[in-house]
């Protein structure tokens, strides 16, 4: 099977076993649930919206199917099968958990006017989703293979240095001030927020969304390295990325509009198939990898970059 | 910034790596307030000594172009001599045919 065709598989058939899942728990618990059950909750948590079991099932698959099917279309339009196959399946899982959670969480209800929205019905399907959509990510994507050869394209840029010279590149992800701050402010937000609902209501899952969030900080001030060893992206001792030189087919520099052709700032999976550490926009590196997707990195001094990396892959290859 | 180093030239390494941040430096690739990787990270990636980066560090410290700091690694303080830039615009003016005095008119043009 091809891959693009698994990515738009394995998240249906994601979706279809969490709904059947949660339809065989709601099943075994029948007797306990009251009738009809309540759907929708309103601002102060109470029950506002009931819904047959039957309604509460097949919205539950619906939903759950539709979730998968846009996000694996989605990619499939984006040339993000794989990225995006890995979103529909959490998706997908994080709605079915929804939907029969908050079901299944009203069972010994004799009446679903009763019944309180809580916290658990949004924070354990969304760590399940999130689990789901990094599993299914490791299978859905391939495996970089890609081995350049031969001469490196007419005109590409070098380092204008000797042979017998050392050469490396040092320097770090053009820093965007407004992004740094924008998301300093929401994280900031996020978790005060969180904090606050998880001291006073136990809702946990707002201040676990505020932490993922932190971690994109150090990502937009990252560090990169271009030596004998590859390129590597690294902020705070960890590395984001490695490309080892071989896999490599040559460098060269171009401008890049982070919103128009990556949705957005940070690590990001392009509109034409490629990845980047896209922070700012204007001139990047770019490292045309064959076969396996390219990586884009928006640098300052990208022509030195580029001409760096370029010498050091011709060097290797002709080692 | 790119970093160069020849062990088959007659340039003893120290200098040589201090010589990439000088002209780092003077061509705009760093500016005041960036901060240098740390040595050890230019030593691993040149393949070079830890202790020759770091005599390169500073000798460009006592050149008064980086500060030292603990915690903080090397800042630079730099201030560009501007040479490299000045010598990039009049080869460029050169090769168009453009004579001192001309090239001063049309940048008057500008700066006004």
């Amino acid at each position: 099977m091809n891959r693009r065709l698994a990515s738009l598989l394995v998240p249906v058939a994601v979706a279809l076993a969490a709904s059947l899942a949660g339809w065989a728990a709601l099943t075994a618990v029948r007797d306990e649930l009251p009738s009809p059950l309540a759907t929708h909750w309103g601002p102060g948590g109470t029950a506002d919206g009931f819904s047959s079991f039957s309604g509460v099932v097949t919205s539950g698959i619906a939903l759950s199917v539709g979730m998968a099917l846009v996000f694996a279309l989605l990619g499939m339009g984006l040339r993000q099968s794989a990225a995006l196959g890995a979103v529909a399946s959490g998706a997908a899982v994080f709605m079915a958990g929804v939907i029969f959670g908050s079901a299944y969480l009203q069972r010994g209800l004799a009446d679903a006017a009763e019944s309180q929205l809580s916290n658990a019905v949004f924070g354990w399907p969304l760590v399940a989703g999130v689990l789901t959509a990094a599993v299914v990510g490791l299978i859905l994507r391939r495996p970089e293979s890609f081995r350049g050869t031969g001469p490196l394209p007419a005109g590409s840029p070098r380092a204008d240095v000797a042979d017998t010279a050392r050469v490396a590149w040092s320097g770090s992800l053009r820093q965007n001030t407004a992004a740094v701050v924008s998301l300093l402010i929401a994280v900031a937000v996020v978790l005060a927020l969180g904090v606050a609902l998880w001291l006073t209501s136990g809702i946990w899952f707002v201040a676990l969304v505020g932490v993922a969030l932190a971690i994109f900080i150090p990502l937009l001030r990252a560090r990169v390295t271009i030596d004998r060893r590859g390129v590597r992206v690294t902020s705070l001792g960890l590395t984001w990325k490695t490309i080892p030189l071989a896999g490599i087919d040559h460098a060269d520099v171009r401008e890049v509009q982070p919103l128009g052709e990556y949705g957005g700032f940070g690590l990001r999976a392009g509109f034409d198939g490629s990845w980047g550490f896209v922070t700012s926009a204007g001139p990047a590196v770019r490292i045309d990898r064959g076969s396996d997707p390219a990586w884009v990195l928006t640098v300052d001094d990208a022509e030195s970059a580029a001409a760096v990396l370029n010498t050091l892959v011709e060097r290797v290859r002709s080692a | 910034m790119q970093w160069s180093v020849d062990v088959s030239s007659s340039a003893p390494l120290f200098a040589q790596v201090a010589e990439c941040v000088r002209t780092a430096i003077d061509r705009g690739s760093l500016t005041a307030g960036d901060r240098l990787p740390a040595a050890r990270e230019v030593a691993d990636a040149l393949d070079i000594n830890i202790h020759t980066v770091l005599h390169a560090y500073q000798s460009l410290r006592d050149e008064g172009l980086i500060e030292l700091r603990r915690g903080r690694g090397a800042v630079v303080l730099g201030t560009p001599s501007h040479q490299s830039f000045a010598a990039e615009v009049a080869q460029q003016a050169r090769r168009r045919g453009l004579t001192l005095p001309q090239l001063t008119a049309l940048l008057q043009e500008h700066f006004s």
